[in-house]
């Protein structure tokens, strides 16, 4: 069999306008003959409006692939992501917080987890649960989401690929270029711990605009950061070839290399 | 224009990420004497505008250079994909 064909972006960051339509209409419109699936790594949006979200969803639904989403922090800010994720849901995008979607894709089944993810920073300068109720709020919240990407992971035990849709940083990898006092609210290593526990083929996340296209967790795991500003065009696509893995990492499921 | 320029430009910056017709926060502010120069990405020509604007507002007097870029969204050729086995 081929490869099963993923593309992915993040940070697309619509408005409600003209120009917005035309930019997504354009660079989705051989989406078709090259991917299986499509996976937005949040922000979406500028604002986190319905309006604005209506503009990626409505492009989507053109470009006729499966698509799963993950929201992002700006998707957030007009406090009405209930309303960002219905939008989305109404055009059959597959909306991911702690949770997993299967695909059946070029005769495969793609299982992705996905979370939004949040800050937190990485090995030697996190921060901790501990001291003021808003410190330990935002080291609370890093946890949890983790936590919740664990699960997400067990639910796709079986499929014969793995991926990991994030909006921020599982590493400090994908990070390089951006100011380093910057890397505790651009991502945490506690999602890559849940990653390399559970195994995956493949992490995209976005969010760090000024950062760098790839990197890998501690445990193996390719990570690619498919902001646009950083990949520079309509999405990257990245095929993987589950039959042609050894034996031995097929049988154990690990994505771990 | 008063104040240090190191206020002055994250003054500017924190207005750039919060000012309703842009909502950027990655972009990078620097003065130098009475010009500020604004660098980074957008994903739209509007959006590069409001940079402009605001930057004026908020630092009137100031010679703003916008050297904010959008962001190329055109799509990619089927070679380039990247095989990951």
């Amino acid at each position: 069999m081929g490869a099963v064909r993923i593309a992915a972006v993040g940070d697309v960051h619509a408005g409600a306008d003209r120009e917005s339509t035309e930019r997504l209409d354009a660079g989705l419109d051989r989406l078709a003959d090259q991917a299986d699936l499509l996976l937005l790594a949040g922000d979406l949006t500028r604002c986190g409006t319905p309006e604005e979200v209506r503009v990626v969803a409505d492009a989507v639904a053109r470009a006729g692939v499966p698509t799963a989403a993950v929201l992002g922090n700006h998707d957030h800010h007009a406090g009405r992501p209930g309303e960002v994720v219905d939008v989305l849901e109404s055009a059959r995008v597959s909306v991911l917080e702690g949770t997993a979607a299967t695909f059946e894709v070029a005769g495969r089944r793609v299982g992705v987890a996905g979370t939004k993810g949040f800050g937190g920073g990485f090995a030697g300068a996190c921060v901790s649960e501990f001291g003021e109720a808003e410190t330990k709020a935002f080291a609370r919240h890093t946890t949890e989401v983790a936590d919740r990407l664990r699960a997400a992971m067990a639910m796709c035990d079986g499929a014969d690929v793995r991926i990991v849709l994030l909006h921020y940083s599982p590493v400090r990898d994908t990070l390089r270029g951006e100011s380093p006092e910057l890397y505790p609210f651009l991502g945490s290593y506690l999602l890559a711990e849940a990653i390399d526990d559970a195994g995956a083929d493949l992490v995209v996340h976005g969010h760090a605009h000024n950062g760098s296209e790839r990197g890998m967790t501690p445990g193996g795991v390719r990570v690619r950061n498919v902001a646009q500003p950083v990949i520079r065009s309509a999405y990257r696509v990245f095929e993987l070839r589950p039959d042609e893995r050894p034996a031995a990492r097929a049988a154990t499921g690990a994505g771990r290399t | 224009m008063s104040g240090e320029p190191e206020y002055v430009a994250e003054h500017l910056r924190t207005g750039l990420a919060t000012d309703g017709r842009l909502h950027e926060l990655g972009l990078d502010v620097s003065v130098i004497g009475t010009t500020i120069v604004v660098r980074g990405a957008v994903s739209s020509l509007a959006q590069r505008d409001a940079v402009g604007t605001i930057a004026s507002e908020l630092a009137p007097g100031a010679e703003i250079v916008n050297d904010v870029e959008v962001v190329p969204s055109r799509r990619p050729d089927s070679a380039e994909a990247e095989e990951l086995g």
